[in-house]
């Protein structure tokens, strides 16, 4: 069974090349242009997977209330907000609103693409019983990237996917710097350097909420970042 | 010229009060003058009135008409001369001499009715009598004729045998003299002449008194000897008369001198002293106010009031037009004081035609309205004085705080947009209702519509990166689908072109919205202290790696404590990565660039020193805006994009740590120096 994605984008051009791009990934694609015929359609069938625009026509923040509404609905739906504003308030507005990411528009398919397959991934994992699985252990850490999560103490963090390949682009090996450039790569993004920078700064937030005492990835001035293992401080 | 300076000036117009004071002091004065010599003028009035209308009173005076001659006019004295032929007493009390013949002159006056005369008679050779003459108006004499008012006449000689006692003869017929024993004087020759002083009975002389130097028969050419004493006329004797006198004081007021004199202007009576209160208050006044007071108060100058005491006579020019029948006022001075003089002609009322008898002339010493004047003058200075002291105090300190205020906006202006272009927030606004603060305020909305303008352009490229990524997006994801599409190879390598374009076009608009990205990293930066040496010891190492072409150095001042700013690291590393990638971007190959830090007062100062070309120096103002580059454009850009934003995040991280940045030439234009000073952590 394929799976169902919905795009809601004002931009005619812009959708159907997504429409185009996913559906020759074999996934079944339905196009929205408002929050209206979006809002009505989920109600009576949920996508597996919104890719949503933040401004949608008239309303600059539809997009977001569609999320509002969409978590309402289903708490497990992966939503990817897909727009041109990459404001850092936006991003973080969007992500509080339980969005699974925020990509710019100009991220190319395969970019986007791999994104989408991470996610599916995670829903399927948690649908599927746990089978053998690889995961990175790194003291208190432990990363799974079959189901797509992150273990910190036996709790599970809540990643996106963009900040999930960042740690695990760290946490790899431990001690070792990554740069920025290695970091975005390991992302899949392509921004600039203040994108990586706030990403860690939620990581290490979010990391925070769980243990206050957290304090595994290290700063290395004018090259990037570390992640230092716990026992070894 | 500075505002206070302008005030001050202006000020000085204050002084132009007392001007007016003295001007309005002056109308007063003569005002006050007018009412003075018109009361004057009505006493005199009254006293010609009252005189003119007494038959007695005119007669009196008319029996001082002289009319054709040269009468005698005896003073009144104060002390009783001693008759020792001196005449120290007489100029001492200053009285002229009156010349009645070409050869003698005489002085006259009279104590406790007693007639006293000091002749000074000129003559070559004095011939004294002596018992061989036959008679004594044979030798030099003196005639003397003289009718009492009961009618007596006494026409008598005067001789001397020699200096001494004079002799006195009465004629009692043509050759019979009697020796007269009530007269007494004193004979003393001099050198042109001899001198006599004498005293005799004054009631003899009240009618008539004609007195003559009679030489010496022997003197005259031809031998006729004159032994007849009795001139052809006699003239009456001047002197006060008390009938007359006793009129005048019933007319006496204080201040006020009343004087008669008969048509030929002889003064035959007076009353009053010119002198009042105010005169002894005027006396005690300081010399130099009085000059002040002269100075701003007299209205003119006036000619010297005559002595009447020298002459006996009056003769000033308003006298002349009384005698034609009209009364006049004349201003005088008199030492420092002034003085005025009404004329008023006596008409006898009763005859017809009219008929002037005699003058009366009124003085009045100006002391009253001179002190009166002082002292409003004095009080005018005062207040002028004060007000002007307080008003020039008042502007002054009017000006002061005028100029502080505009002081504060002009260095407010000057202020307000730093050399980097800055907008300062903090520009002060006058709430004052004034020209001042319209100015401020006009200039506070100014630097707000500047600062919108600003703002609206720095946000230009993040709102431009924003636009732009739509229509980037539509074309990146529509070459994206196209590489599933068959299309011939020539078709292809278009489309892989257009791919590489839209991702240049991608780098571009990150790196442009980088800058609205940092704004918004600076809202969300975690401050904490971070050690500025080891983060440039970190920082070298790493741009050593990844600027292969260019030759790092690091210049670490060593100083007594840690350099140690508060803020935070990663835009501090981006600010510094901005400077170091814009040094290398310019150095030429294996080149320079050093890094730099020190402490300067309370900042540290970080640089990045590189060699290359100068910066252009029109560009130094804009160095640090959005969307500028200085770079030339003749090198090629392997980045690709190159917009000037680079400068403007080192600005706003700078200007996040409250700092300042600036970039410069070294002095020998061999390279560039960018300085950023961030405050210290104390």
């Amino acid at each position: 069974m394929s799976r169902q994605i919905a795009i809601v984008e004002d931009e005619e051009a812009i959708a159907q090349n997504y429409c185009d791009a996913l559906r020759r990934q074999g996934y079944k694609v339905n196009h929205y242009r408002s929050r209206p015929e979006a809002s009505e359609a989920f109600a009576t069938k949920l996508p597996d997977l919104a890719i949503i625009d933040v401004g949608l026509g008239d309303e600059i923040e539809g997009g977001f209330e569609l999320c509002r509404e969409l978590r309402t609905q289903a708490p497990e739906l992966p939503i990817i907000f897909l727009t041109a504003r990459d404001s850092e308030f936006d991003v973080v507005s969007g992500l509080r609103l339980g969005a699974d990411d925020y990509l710019t528009k100009d991220i190319s398919q395969p970019h986007m693409l791999a994104r989408i397959t991470a996610l599916f991934r995670r829903i399927d994992a948690l649908q599927s019983p746990s089978t053998k699985e690889t995961e990175i252990s790194r003291g208190n850490l432990t990363l799974n990237m079959d189901r797509m999560n992150a273990r910190w103490k036996e709790n599970l963090v809540d990643l996106t996917v963009t900040e999930l390949w960042i740690v695990h682009s760290l946490a790899q090996h431990p001690g070792h710097v990554k740069n920025r450039q290695q970091l975005m790569d390991a992302a899949n993004v392509v921004l600039d350097d203040n994108t990586i920078t706030s990403h860690i700064k939620r990581i290490r937030k979010k990391f925070k909420e769980l243990d206050d005492s957290f304090d595994c990835i290290q700063t290395a001035y004018g090259m990037g970042y570390r992640w230092v293992l716990d026992q070894e401080k | 010229m500075r505002l206070k300076k302008q005030l001050l000036l202006v000020s000085l117009v204050t002084l132009s009060l007392p001007w007016v004071g003295c001007q309005y002091i002056q109308e007063m004065d003569s005002a006050l003058r007018k009412g003075q010599t018109d009361a004057l003028v009505a006493t005199a009035k009254a006293v010609s009135a009252r005189i003119g209308n007494d038959p007695q009173l005119i007669q009196t005076i008319d029996a001082y008409a002289t009319p054709g001659s040269t009468p005698v006019v005896a003073h009144a004295l104060n002390i009783k001369p001693i008759k020792d032929g001196y005449a120290d007493e007489w100029i001492t009390a200053n009285y002229d001499f009156q010349p009645l013949q070409e050869d003698m002159e005489i002085v006259a006056g009279i104590y406790r009715n007693e007639l006293y005369l000091f002749l000074r008679v000129t003559t070559e050779n004095i011939h004294y009598y002596t018992p061989a003459l036959s008679r004594p108006t044979l030798a030099d004499t003196i005639q003397l004729n003289l009718n009492s008012n009961t009618g007596d006449q006494r026409d008598i000689a005067l001789y001397a045998s020699g200096e001494g006692q004079i002799h006195a003869a009465r004629q009692l017929s043509a050759s019979n003299f009697a020796i007269e024993h009530q007269i007494k004087g004193y004979w003393l020759e001099w050198q042109n002449g001899f001198q006599v002083e004498l005293s005799l009975p004054l009631s003899w002389a009240q009618q008539a008194f004609t007195i003559q130097y009679k030489p010496s028969p022997k003197k005259s050419a031809n031998e006729q000897v004159q032994t007849a004493l009795v001139p052809a006329t006699l003239t009456p004797l001047i002197y006060f008369s008390d009938p007359l006198a006793k009129q005048l004081m019933i007319f006496q007021r204080q201040g006020v001198r009343l004087t008669l004199t008969t048509p030929e202007s002889w003064i035959i009576a007076a009353d009053g002293d010119l002198q009042d209160q105010a005169t002894e208050t005027l006396s005690k006044q300081h010399g130099l106010l009085r000059w002040i007071y002269k100075l701003a108060l007299t209205s003119g100058h006036y000619p010297e009031l005559p002595l009447v005491n020298k002459t006996g006579k009056i003769d000033t020019t308003e006298f002349q037009q009384t005698v034609q029948g009209e009364h006049s006022i004349g201003w005088y001075t008199k030492g420092n004081k002034e003085s005025v003089r009404v004329s008023y002609p006596i008409y006898a009322v009763n005859e017809t035609p009219k008929r002037i008898v005699g003058t009366l002339i009124a003085d009045q010493g100006s002391d009253s309205l001179t002190s009166m004047t002082n002292s409003a003058f004095n009080r005018l200075l005062f207040y002028s004085v004060i007000a002007s002291l307080s008003v020039i105090t008042i502007l002054i300190f009017y000006a002061s705080w005028l100029s502080f205020r505009i002081q504060k906006l002009s260095a407010a202006a000057t202020t307000a947009i730093s050399d980097s272009g800055k907008i300062n927030e903090n520009f002060p606004v006058y709430s004052t209702q004034d020209e001042i603060g319209d100015l401020s305020r006009g200039y506070a909305q100014l630097l707000a519509r500047l600062q919108e303008y600003t703002n609206y352009l720095r946000t230009l490229s993040s709102k431009l990166s924003h636009e732009l990524r739509t229509p980037l997006a539509i074309v990146r994801s529509s070459l994206d689908n196209l590489e599933y599409e068959n299309i011939p190879d020539q078709a292809r390598t278009y489309a892989e072109r257009a791919k590489e374009g839209t991702t240049r076009l991608s780098n571009i608009l990150n790196a442009m919205s980088a800058a609205s990205r940092v704004e918004q990293a600076i809202g969300a930066a975690e401050q904490e202290n971070i050690p500025c040496d080891q983060l440039l010891q970190n920082l070298t190492e790493a741009y050593r790696d990844v600027y292969q072409h260019v030759i790092f150095s690091l210049n670490v001042r060593s100083e007594p404590e840690k350099l140690v700013v508060w803020g935070s690291g990663e835009l501090l590393v981006q600010m510094l990565d901005k400077l170091v990638d814009n040094a290398a971007d310019f150095c030429p190959e294996k080149g320079k660039i050093e890094l730099g830090l020190y402490r300067h007062n309370n900042d540290v100062v970080f640089t990045v020193h590189n060699e290359g070309p100068p910066l252009p120096s029109h560009m130094h103002g804009q160095l640090f805006d959005s969307m500028v580059s200085v770079r030339d454009k003749d090198i090629p850009d392997n980045e690709g994009h190159h917009l000037g934003l680079g400068l403007y995040i080192v600005r706003l991280i700078s200007d996040f740590h409250r700092g300042e940045v600036q970039g410069y030439n070294v002095p020998d234009h061999s390279g560039v120096i960018f300085e950023v000073r961030i405050p210290a952590k104390s």
